[in-house]
Parts: structure tokens; C-alpha cells; sequence
């Protein structure tokens, strides 16, 4: 008789790879809950008050149960952490997420991420271009480069988006993968850190996205539908 | 795609707007590079650049501008002014002033979130269409032409950034009053919408009602007209306007007399509002217009006075008349502020490379002014960039201006000792116990019809979280057992880890479903159950010896095959036989379900799986390989088909 092996989810599976290249950096895991308020979602991430990000068309708010919210990113993580642990330390943070939008093929209401953060005394841009750079080289192979691109979120600043050229079916492309951005001095003083004394990189990106693209698996929906046939590796 | 699912990634909102090539190079006094140079140097130093596309002589630039310069670059002249900064080149700046002659009307503001008021009145315009430069402009940008009082205000939104409105003066009864609306008063905007507001709206007022939505929508009373023709004083209106005429459901227009005279005076207001009422206002009452997106993000107050005249000039050319009075109110004037920083504060975040002459020429190079004493900077802040509040802002000026390509990557300087969350250890310690066991790791949705925890505005029928893993587990265990032998397994065992949640609180659930049913509890009861060992357990990384395959959407059918055969050898041809012939016609290898030994014969049963991507499948589809399978095996003589 042939003994079935067991397989892991295509998600496990690249979150797993992504943590074992960051560990070896010396990123510990960090977890958080799913359901989260509004401070440690928003507020303490330096998001405005009337940032449309808090509208009920994009964020799933708790019937009935005031300043309550599914995480919208992993990121409430890093403040709960900061919160109590003193710098410096790296920790990476996998994570479901859950955004109100319509699905499709690249969009889903529940999705996953991964996300990094380093706060400590001396700690540049170009270590965040370092650390990125080694982790997608391991990723995606050694011939992988990255570029960092001027961007905007209210958590950082400055702020990148961060593209990867990868080879794809014989062609060189460049793929945005990664948001990512120098800890905003707001969100090093809402934790209750000096930001005159330590600084920090934070980068996120889109598990579902790097399983994507690694594994040439086309439509986001199939990962959450139970179906085995997707666990092919 | 990217950009959509980047979205995701980040709370991140955005502006697109389109830039015409020959309109930034009419603010800008060198050549500008080539449009294909310009996209690189907006992408990588500054903006987005989402699309370019030649369109005529023109080529027009699709830029997402994020919320940070969303104040001073949604506009032709800020965009320009951007370029400049980076390539080093001269804005053009024209400077013109107002004649100083008293507006004969009263202006009142009567609130503090209006932060600028200025009332200019033309008298002797004629309503005419728009020449041909202005047409064009305004279409290359995506804009239709109107008329030349409407362009004319468009034209300095884009421009500028600056929304302007033009009321018929005659039409204002009294004067203008700047008020908060009264609880239920009503307006009908100029699309013919009737918007009930509230005391949180902010209105323009004459002494006997609202004349339109401060900062968001003009109304309908005080509206320019051109003849007997309606006119409405954005391009957008007019579209829903025309898009309306033919829906029977459209306000009657017969209040409105046949045969109008032209507007010949008008009212043209160039105000600022607060950003966050202008942004409420906008999303209770449904009109997210182009000027509400630039009062939104706190457009500076300092701009109405160089629009006003801009529009006016523009107006005297295109359409004539004079202005005949001008009035000004700036309740909300800032004296500009400063930023002091040390080269250091910059050079913390960017790395040591940077110097005090870098941060120098990046500030030369946008005109900006500073003094640099003693090793301190102090940074005038510029009217058009209030998001300039700190030495990080300054880190990412000097940054983007410098490049980010230029920054050397470095590796930390310490590897910090592991500590993993104990829930992640004992999670991956799970799983690899569960997958050594044959097991097979599923992900099912949090949302479902039944919970306790429900969410507002979810999806209908799945706005509940899960109380439980079993149920989404369950469906995964039905439908994978349907698909058992596709899966090429004669017994299906799965098993989810995930967050469940209670009125009370959330917790870390692990469900494992196979022929003995289905069983939960939490992670800590499953370790201690099986007292599995949780520390450094590591998990087996993808095997990718090929790339994903997609499965196909038709139904598959299933054969089974029995054969004796007699030695060990038999075996192996036989083996080779079945992988041939499953290569060549099913979706995968087939599944050994049976072997026994009786009187020296083996029985060997194997079942084929036949599926088409293009289509189901008929009984004949199958026959036929099958036949030729059984002539494949007979054709050894030695086997015997049982």
C-alpha cells in the first residue's frame, strides 16, 4: 500500500520559509489577537482620526460593541509588543488580516501577513535595505535585486514601497511586494520609547501575494476554500 | 493588479490625477526631459506614475499622489513645482495683484471652518464657449468643455489646485453669509439632487437661503447661465445633467422659465475650508467632488489670493467685463513656522553619509529657505508643504531627492538571541506532528452565517465570525472526500489550526477531521493530549519540483483494475504498464488500493482517474482508453485480468 504523506497549506508553507530566512537574522515571532481595538489598530499607529481607512466600507467594525475591529494589518502587533519589550530587538509578526472589499481573483476579505520591525539605537534605512535585500535574495534566489521607491504610510516616515525583480517564466520582472518605512517618531512616542534615542524599520507585505507568485498559484480564493488539491507541495 | 493588492497590504489612501506634458512645461522654463526620463524621475524619486500616454502633440501622465502631498502636487502648478525641485530647473512665476475696489455686497463669515473667504465680482462677462487652447487643455486632462466661465474655473483647479465657484450675482439676494447649515434645511445642488443637511454642514449662504455646500457642491439657485441654456459650473454636473435629461425619475425642470437671460455679473468665490468638516460633509452627503479631494487634504489658504487672480484674468480674457469689487476674508492667517534639526537627527535615520552639504543642496535645489548655524538647521516650512512637521519629514526629502538607489544596504549590527511566541512553537510543533501522520493542512474563512461576534456592514449570510473550526472543517472534509481518489487517497485526514472567537474572547482552535469523525479543542489541550514536545521543532519547507497546476472545473470518473500476476517481476512490469498508461491518459498517477495473496497468485487493484479541462467526460471518453489499457495488460500474457 502507498502511505499518503501529510502537506501543509501553500500559506503555512511560505510563512514558514519567510520566518526561517528572518530568524537567522535574529527576528523573533510575534503574535497578536485578530480582533482588535481601535487604538491599537489606529490611533497608536499615528492613522488621523478621519482617516478613511476607519470607514465602514473598508474595515470591518464590531456590531454593537464600540472602538472593536478585525485587524486591518498585522501591524497592532508591533505596538503591543513595543509596549512591553525594550529596545532593541527584531521580531517578525505572520498574521491574518480582513479587509472589507470585493473578492476577486487578487482580493479577499481575510487574507495574511507578514511583517517585520527593528527598534534600537543606530538603526538606518540602510539596514532596512539590507535585511530586505538578503531576505527576497533567499526568497526568490540569489540573482533577485530590490528597489525602494518614495511612498506614503501614516506608521512610517520616510516611507517605500519596495519592488523585487524576480526571473518569471524566463522574463526579468519587477514586482511591488513590500511596504515599508522608517518607524514614525509618533509611533515610537505613543509606546512610550525616546525617539531622540532609538529608531526602527518596519516592512509588511502580503503573504497571499509572495505564495502567488512563488508558486504561480493565480487566484487568491483558492486558499481558503479547504480544497486539498491546492496543497501540491 | 499590484497597485490593488498593495493596497491591501497597508492603510494607504490615494489621488490620481492626470498631468498634461505641455502644461507642466508651461510652468517651467528649461526644456523638460523627454516624457519617458520625466516618468522615471517622478517614479523614483517622488510619485507613482501609473500610466503614460501620448495623446496628440501631448502626453499625458495618470500620477497617484498620496495623502501627504495631496495638499500642494493634485495640481498642474505643484506637480511642476515638484520637477523643478528635482531636476534643478525655474518655475515660472508670474506675479499680479487685484485692483483694491470695496465689493458692494456684504460678506460675512459666521464660522471658524471656513479658514478663507474672497468674494471677487465681474461685471459686463459674456457667456461664450471656451477658444480653443482652453478646449484643449481641458481635454487633454480628461475634462469636457462647457463654456468659458465653467472652463475658466476648472481650468484653475487643475492649474492650481484651487476649486473656485462663479454664482450670478444678481441672483444673491442681500449678501453672502459663510454659516453653519440650519438642522434639515434643504439645497438642490446643480445636478437637480435635493441634500437635506444638517448642523454639521457648512454652507454659503445670501439672506434667504443656502447657495451651495461650502467646500463640496454649488447649489442650484445662484446658478450661471449662459441664454436660455442651463449652465453649470463643472464639467462633471453637466455630464450628470445631460447623462438625466432622458430619466423620467429627474426633478421637473418646468419651475425653471423658457427663455433665461445670460448671466452678464457674477460672484466668483475663491474660499478655504477646514479639511475634516469638508471631508465629513462630503461622505455623509454622498458628493465626493474634485474640490472636496483638495480641501480634504488640507489645501493651503495661502493660494486663494494668486487663484483669485489668475481666474479673474483668465475670465476678463475669455469672456471680458471687469471687476468692479473685491473682498478678502482670512480669519485662519498662519505666520510660517520652522523646523530646527541637526545633521545628525537626518543622518540617524538615513545613515552617516549624510552631510550638511547634502542637506544644503537638496534644499537649494527646491529654493527652499533655512538658516545653518552652529550645526543647526532651521527649515522655513513653505505655505504648500504644512506635512513638513519634523527632522523625519526633512530625512525624507534629503532621501527621495538623493535616491534611494544611492542608500548602501547593510546588515544589522547585532543577531538578536531567538525568543518565538509560545503559541507560534506550539502551532509549528502541530503541524509537523500532524503532517508526519499523513495528515493535511486546510484554511477555511473566519466569516460564517452563525456566531456571536458579528461584524457591521460584512457580507450578507457570512457577517458572523466563527465560534468554531469544525464547521468550515466539516465542508472541507465533504468536499475532499468527494475528491478522494483525484487526490489520489483511499482515505481523506485534515486538520486546520485557527483563531475562533465568543462573545467573551478569541482563541487558537485546532480541528482534525478524518474517518473517526471530527474533533477540537485548543493548541495547549492537543500538546498535552498527545504530550507532543514542543521546542525548535522546524517544518518542511515546499518541495517545488514542478509549479503549481491548476485543477479542472468539469467532474471526474474513476476505473478500477484488478490483475494477478505470479513473481515480484510481474510486479514491476505491471507497474510499469499502469504509470505508462495513466501518463499518457488521466490526471494522475493511479492510486494501488488493494494487494492480496492467494495460492501463490497476487491480486493487484489500481484505480484510474480520467478528467478533461475542457470538458465532462462521457462513458465513451473512458471506454475507449480503457479498453486499450486491458489490451495493454493482457498483451503480457501472463496477467490476468480479474
Amino acid at each position: 500500500m502507498q502511505i499518503p504523506q501529510g502537506a501543509l497549506h501553500p500559506l503555512t508553507l511560505i510563512t514558514e520559509e519567510a520566518v526561517n530566512i528572518l530568524a537567522k537574522q535574529g527576528f523573533s515571532v510575534a503574535l497578536g489577537p485578530e480582533l482588535e481595538d481601535e487604538w491599537h489598530n489606529f490611533d497608536a499607529l499615528n492613522v488621523p482620526k478621519d482617516h478613511p481607512a476607519r470607514d465602514m466600507q473598508d474595515t470591518f467594525w464590531i456590531k454593537g460593541v464600540k472602538g472593536k475591529v478585525l485587524r486591518t494589518h498585522t501591524s497592532p502587533v508591533q505596538i503591543r509588543y513595543m509596549q512591553n519589550h525594550t529596545p532593541p530587538f527584531a521580531i517578525v509578526v505572520p498574521g491574518k488580516v480582513f479587509r472589507n472589499e470585493a473578492t476577486d481573483a487578487t482580493h479577499e476579505m481575510q487574507f495574511n501577513q507578514l511583517e517585520g520591525l527593528v527598534v534600537g539605537e543606530g538603526v538606518t534605512v540602510e539596514h532596512l535595505k539590507g535585511t530586505l535585500l538578503s531576505f527576497f535574495k533567499e526568497l526568490f534566489g540569489e540573482k533577485t535585486e530590490i528597489r525602494l521607491r518614495p511612498s506614503f504610510f501614516p506608521f512610517v516616515e520616510p516611507g517605500f514601497e519596495v519592488d523585487v525583480k524576480i526571473m518569471k517564466d524566463g522574463v526579468e520582472k519587477w514586482l511591488e511586494v513590500c511596504g515599508a518605512g522608517m518607524v514614525h517618531p509618533n509611533v515610537l512616542t505613543n509606546v512610550g520609547y525616546d525617539p531622540k534615542k532609538v529608531t526602527g524599520f518596519a516592512f509588511g507585505m502580503g503573504v497571499d501575494r509572495l505564495a502567488m507568485i512563488k508558486y504561480s498559484i493565480t487566484d487568491v480564493r483558492t486558499f481558503y476554500q479547504g480544497d486539498l488539491r491546492l496543497n501540491q507541495f | 493588479m499590484c497597485a490593488h493588492f498593495i493596497k491591501v497590504i497597508y492603510v494607504s489612501i490615494s489621488f490620481n490625477m492626470k498631468y498634461s506634458y505641455i502644461w507642466l512645461q508651461s510652468h517651467i522654463a528649461e526644456p523638460l526631459p523627454t516624457p519617458e526620463q520625466l516618468k522615471e524621475t517622478i517614479i523614483f524619486h517622488a510619485f507613482e506614475v501609473e500610466d503614460i500616454e501620448r495623446v496628440g502633440d501631448d502626453t499625458i501622465f495618470d500620477i497617484k499622489i498620496l495623502p501627504d502631498r495631496a495638499g500642494d502636487c493634485l495640481s498642474h502648478v505643484g506637480m511642476a513645482r515638484e520637477i523643478a525641485g528635482l531636476l534643478n530647473l525655474t518655475l515660472k512665476s508670474v506675479v499680479r495683484t487685484l485692483p483694491s475696489m470695496d465689493l458692494l455686497m456684504p460678506v460675512e463669515v459666521k464660522s471658524d471652518l471656513c479658514r478663507r473667504y474672497m468674494a471677487v465680482r465681474m461685471d459686463g462677462v459674456k457667456v461664450l464657449p471656451s477658444p480653443e487652447w482652453l478646449k484643449n487643455a481641458l481635454e487633454s486632462v480628461g475634462q469636457r468643455s462647457i463654456n468659458n466661465i465653467v472652463d475658466a474655473t476648472n481650468f484653475i483647479l487643475l492649474d492650481t489646485g484651487q476649486p473656485t465657484h462663479a454664482y450670478d450675482a444678481s441672483k444673491i439676494d442681500g449678501g453672502i453669509v459663510v454659516r453653519d447649515a440650519h438642522e434639515g434645511e434643504k439645497i438642490i445642488t446643480l445636478s437637480g439632487e435635493e441634500k437635506i443637511l444638517t448642523a454639521n454642514n457648512l454652507v454659503i449662504a445670501d439672506y434667504v437661503g443656502a447657495l451651495g455646500i461650502a467646500g463640496v457642491k454649488g447649489g442650484k439657485s445662484a446658478q450661471v447661465q449662459a441664454g436660455s441654456e442651463i449652465v453649470v459650473t463643472s464639467a462633471e454636473d453637466n455630464l450628470r445633467v445631460l447623462g438625466s435629461q432622458s430619466e423620467s425619475a429627474q426633478p421637473d425642470h418646468s419651475d425653471i422659465p423658457s427663455a433665461l437671460e445670460s448671466t452678464t455679473s457674477i460672484i466668483l468665490e475663491i474660499a478655504n475650508f477646514d479639511p475634516s468638516s469638508v471631508r465629513k460633509t462630503a461622505r455623509s452627503l454622498g458628493l465626493q467632488t474634485d474640490a472636496a479631494k483638495r480641501f480634504e487634504n488640507n489645501l493651503s489658504p495661502q493660494i486663494v489670493y494668486q487663484a483669485a487672480v489668475q481666474l479673474m484674468t483668465l475670465i476678463k480674457d475669455i469672456a471680458g467685463g471687469e471687476v468692479t469689487g473685491v473682498s478678502d476674508t482670512y480669519p485662519a492667517q498662519v505666520a510660517p513656522h520652522t523646523v530646527s534639526f541637526t545633521i545628525d537627527d537626518i543622518g540617524r535615520l538615513l545613515g552617516d553619509w549624510v552631510t550638511g552639504k547634502i542637506i544644503e543642496g537638496v534644499f537649494d535645489q527646491y529654493h527652499y529657505q533655512y538658516r545653518f548655524t552652529d550645526g543647526i538647521f532651521t527649515f522655513t516650512v513653505p505655505y504648500w508643504r504644512a506635512d513638513i512637521t519634523g527632522a523625519h519629514d526633512i530625512a525624507e526629502e534629503v532621501g527621495r531627492v538623493i535616491g534611494y538607489e544611492s542608500i548602501e544596504p547593510k546588515t544589522l549590527p547585532t543577531v538578536f538571541a531567538l525568543a518565538h511566541s509560545a503559541t507560534y512553537e506550539a502551532i509549528r510543533a502541530i503541524k509537523a506532528w500532524l503532517v508526519h501522520d499523513g495528515y493535511q493542512e486546510v484554511m477555511t474563512y473566519t466569516f460564517r452565517a452563525k456566531g456571536e461576534v458579528e461584524v457591521a456592514h460584512g457580507a450578507k449570510s457570512k457577517s458572523m465570525l466563527r465560534t468554531n473550526l469544525s464547521d468550515g472543517v466539516k465542508e472541507s472534509y465533504d468536499l475532499n472526500s468527494i475528491n478522494a481518489a483525484i487526490l489520489g487517497r483511499t482515505e481523506v485526514k485534515l486538520f486546520e489550526i485557527g483563531t475562533i472567537f465568543t462573545k467573551e474572547s478569541e482563541m487558537v482552535h485546532l480541528c482534525i477531521a478524518d474517518k473517526k469523525g471530527i474533533r477540537e479543542m485548543t493548541v495547549e489541550e492537543y500538546i498535552a493530549e498527545q504530550k507532543i514536545v514542543v521546542e525548535h521543532t522546524s517544518l518542511e519547507t515546499a518541495r517545488l519540483t514542478a509549479g503549481f497546476k491548476e485543477w479542472s472545473v468539469y467532474p471526474f470518473s474513476t476505473r478500477d483494475v484488478a490483475v494477478w500476476i505470479n513473481t515480484d517481476e510481474d510486479k514491476d512490469v505491471l507497474e510499469q504498464v499502469v504509470q505508462v498508461f495513466a501518463s499518457q491518459y488521466c490526471v494522475r498517477p493511479p492510486v494501488l488500493f488493494d494487494e492480496f495473496t492467494k495460492e501463490g497468485a497476487i491480486s493487484r487493484a489500481y484505480r484510474f482517474v480520467f478528467q478533461s479541462y475542457e470538458k465532462t467526460l462521457t462513458e465513451a471518453d473512458i471506454d475507449t482508453p480503457m479498453k486499450e489499457l486491458i489490451a495493454r495488460i493482457e498483451g503480457r500474457g501472463v496477467f490476468t485480468i480479474r
